[in-house]
């Protein structure tokens, strides 16, 4: 074993060119591999920051049955015992609580139907980014009575703008229909038309009022401090907790869910794809250099060699190769991540510019873990021992009187 | 130049595995290259196709003025001379719905609630989005009986039953007052909860009558045969609808989210195609790499007795010119039947993601898109790293020691 290891060590790096083009294509697998998942990573938090973060958040607590009938009725009855909970729970990175009604929406011009989202002026932006969508007036916070912001598709559509009113009506907690007159400080505008028609938000304690004398709350969002506990968060809520529904975006949003599954599986088979490529690209070499030795190994035939001998020595050879190679990967990969994690990587170039039409950063900030480090080394290592088997195999197959002959 | 060109060729097969070699990795490059890119293609035209069929239909005609004031006073007149002239014109357009939309209150015996009221003809409908598999209970209506199919969670709201009489009331056209009483024929789950708890289905004719907008329509939904064909549907429209006050709207114009979405993920797999090109490229370079190493004798003895390097490094590069077209059209073939084969035989999504899907209707599967744009760049894009790769035994030959080479 001994022999035949420095044996392999010499045969390595007496072509030190050959050796050389393999160890490139495992470095560029392991590269590969590695910013691959890197970038994906990067992109989910970026699709989170977007998505997540405006308005769904990773948790959300309503009454059980207030999704599917949106009564003002159906409040959470236990709000400060659960906001009490989130307080000490060290996952939650902050939470808001809102307070919600369907409503109709009247300016002099016309009226429309429209979700109230009664909000906490306080913990809502230090929840959420939706105060970075205003485009035009000022945020709730103002001293003035009432104030209200608009989608500025719907103050089109009302033809009402800043410092104009608007009347709105709904049912309050005794079903008897109420109306409130808002002054309008400030527009808005997400990435969704449909969704800038169809909410305002006020204050939660303006709506609150309206409603009832009692202070009610419909929802909570909850920000965690990492995605991945938004199950067990949710399941920990729902345990604790009797009459709540406690979600997760993943429920939430079955569109935002059906995107993002199928932007991951799409992800899953470049891998795999990637990894084919690598395979293939060192089976063509491995087999050329060992068509290139026939002579060589054919002599170390002849000369009395086993033919099991010859494939641990080929093999061993792929071995030192593939470990050096995913040493170096290692190395690069792990450099060029951080440079891109620190000046990121401009997508403009492979027609990101549309994204930032939607307000997208188009400057993706990679992000690796020692996970997806250690998934792709056993990945790389074992395409390319694999891949290296059919060539040795193939060496065995020789007749070493022919090939020294020819 | 023939002598060169006929030089290359006996090389090519002079000695065949190794062309083989060569050969197969530029040719699994172009399949690995186009079945990536096939199947990112494939999923947004599924997505797109998914999206569509339950928002807005890949393109909608309406009003010039009803995207900013969405009101029954900006729906517009809809008879047979459109629904002729698209017979005429639209080879390429499957089919067309029109449809009357509008926010009223619906009430049962207690409950009223505000509702969607969506004038439409359900053939149509079935085509676009299989609204009759929706149905949970009862029948669906017939063109101008005066019954209505609601959304299970609406009728749940209204506490209404199949059999039982809904009364819709709202604003018609011009501030007629519109209302209406209905026999709920049946109910329907719509897979989005916000439509399921607020829509209200009923036949094109009802609706025109009870909302004073005869022959009038709010939109009428265009499906083009294959999503590839949305905008020239669209151009073919606008210019037949030039001097009316009609405006066509395109799917990406009416689901802004969806298209960043898109954007998102194609600038995405555009990187990953570039990392993919990457490996790619060290895959070809091992081969031709090994092949230069393994001729360098050779070349070493046709220089020194003679040869120009000049005249040696064309025939070198004439011969991988030739590898790398042959590289190239074999992955075509090869990629081809991968690809249709990945078309007829979509990848199946498994997991949590497969029961999701299938709640809305949608079939779980990712398949691989088989168009000829995708051959063409993918195609040129490798040749491109294919050449590019072989000019290095060029350069190997301009630096070659002779006597060191023919000796070795």
């Amino acid at each position: 074993m001994n022999m035949l290891l420095t044996i392999s060590w010499r045969n390595i790096w007496r072509h030190p060119a050959r050796s050389g083009v393999l160890l490139g294509a495992i470095v560029a697998g392991l590269w590969a591999g590695i910013m691959v998942s890197a970038l994906t990573n990067g992109w989910v938090k970026q699709r989170f920051d977007n998505m997540i973060l405006e308005e769904l958040t990773h948790v959300q607590i309503h009454h059980p049955d207030f999704l599917a009938e949106r009564e003002s009725e159906m409040y959470l009855r236990k709000a400060d015992d659960l906001m009490h909970f989130l307080e000490q729970d060290d996952r939650v990175r902050s939470f808001t609580p809102r307070t919600l009604s369907d409503a109709m929406i009247q300016s002099p011009l016309t009226s429309s139907g429209v979700q109230i989202r009664g909000i906490d002026i306080h913990r809502e932006p230090r929840t959420t980014t939706f105060h970075e969508n205003l485009t035009q007036g000022e945020y709730l916070d103002v001293g003035m009575r009432n104030p209200i912001l608009l989608g500025e598709q719907l103050a089109k559509k009302l033809n009402v703008g800043i410092g104009n009113r608007v009347v709105l009506s709904f049912q309050d907690l005794d079903n008897h229909i109420t109306s409130g007159s808002f002054n309008i400080t400030g527009l808005f505008r997400t990435a969704s038309n449909p969704y800038d028609e169809r909410h305002v938000f006020v204050r939660s304690d303006d709506l609150n009022a309206l409603l009832t004398d009692r202070i009610i709350r419909h929802e909570i969002a909850i920000l965690l401090h990492d995605e991945s506990v938004s199950n067990a968060l949710a399941a920990d809520l729902n345990r604790e907790f009797d009459g709540i529904a406690a979600e997760t975006w993943y429920e939430l949003s079955p569109e935002l869910r059906y995107i993002t599954d199928m932007g991951g599986s799409m992800t899953f088979y470049i891998m795999v794809v990637i990894m084919l490529a690598l395979a293939f690209g060192i089976l063509n070499t491995m087999l050329m250099a060992i068509f290139e030795r026939m002579r060589e190994l054919g002599m170390l035939m002849a000369v009395g060699m086993s033919k099991v001998r010859i494939f641990l020595m080929i093999m061993l050879e792929s071995v030192i190769l593939t470990l050096t190679g995913a040493v170096a990967g290692l190395f690069i990969a792990h450099i060029s991540v951080n440079f891109l994690a620190r000046k990121g990587l401009d997508m403009t170039s492979v027609g990101g510019e549309s994204m930032a039409e939607f307000g997208y950063d188009a400057v993706v900030y990679p992000i690796a873990v020692t996970g997806d480090y250690i998934t792709t080394i056993l990945l790389v290592t074992c395409t390319a021992i694999l891949a290296a088997v059919y060539p040795a195999i193939k060496a065995l197959r020789l007749n070493p009187t022919d090939v020294i002959k020819g | 130049m023939s002598l060169y060109l006929k030089l290359a060729w006996r090389n090519i097969w002079r000695n065949k595995r190794r062309t083989m070699i060569t050969v197969s990795s530029i040719m699994f490059a172009v399949v690995f290259a186009l079945f990536v890119e096939s199947i990112e293609r494939g999923a947004h035209d599924l997505m797109v196709d998914n999206m569509t069929r339950f928002h807005t239909g890949y393109m909608q005609v309406q009003d010039y003025r009803y995207k900013n004031e969405p009101s029954l006073d900006n729906a517009f007149y809809y008879d047979n001379d459109i629904s002729d002239w698209i017979g005429e014109n639209g080879h390429r357009i499957a089919f067309a719905i029109p449809r009357i939309e509008t926010y009223m209150l619906a009430a049962g015996e207690e409950q009223t609630r505000g509702a969607i009221v969506m004038g439409t003809d359900l053939a149509g409908e079935n085509r676009l989005n299989d609204l009759s598999d929706r149905l949970v209970e009862g029948r669906f209506f017939d063109s101008g009986d005066a019954t209505v199919v609601l959304g299970d969670g609406l009728a749940h709201r209204l506490e209404l039953a199949v059999g039982d009489t809904l009364v819709l009331l709202g604003q018609g056209r011009f501030g007629m007052t519109a209302s209406g009483k209905f026999e709920v024929a049946g109910l329907i789950r719509h897979p989005l909860r916000d439509m399921n708890n607020q829509i209200v289905y009923i036949s094109l004719p009802d609706a025109q009558w009870m909302l004073s907008a005869e022959d009038h329509i709010t939109a009428l939904l265009v499906t083009p045969d294959h999503v590839r064909h949305t905008e020239t549907v669209a151009e073919m429209l606008r210019s037949g609808f030039d001097n009316v006050e009609l405006r066509v709207l395109t799917w990406p114009e009416m689901m802004p989210e969806l298209l960043e979405a898109l954007a998102f993920d194609r600038a995405s797999t555009r990187v990953m195609m570039v990392i993919l090109y990457v490996v790619i490229g060290f895959g070809i370079f091992g081969t031709i790499l090994t092949m230069t190493l393994e001729r360098i004798r050779e070349f070493g003895i046709l220089l020194s007795v003679g040869m120009q390097r000049l005249k040696l490094a064309l025939v070198v590069f004439i011969e991988t010119f030739l590898i790398s077209v042959i590289g190239v059209l074999t992955g075509f073939v090869l990629g081809f039947f991968v690809i249709l084969y990945f078309h007829y035989n979509p990848i199946h999504l498994g997991g949590d993601m497969e029961a999701v899907v299938q709640e809305w209707g949608i079939e779980p599967i990712m398949p691989a898109a088989l168009a000829p744009d995708i051959f063409m760049w993918q195609g040129m894009i490798i040749f491109f790293l294919a050449t590019v790769i072989c000019l290095y035994p060029g350069i190997k030959i301009f630096t070659l020691n002779i006597l060191n080479s023919a000796r070795n």
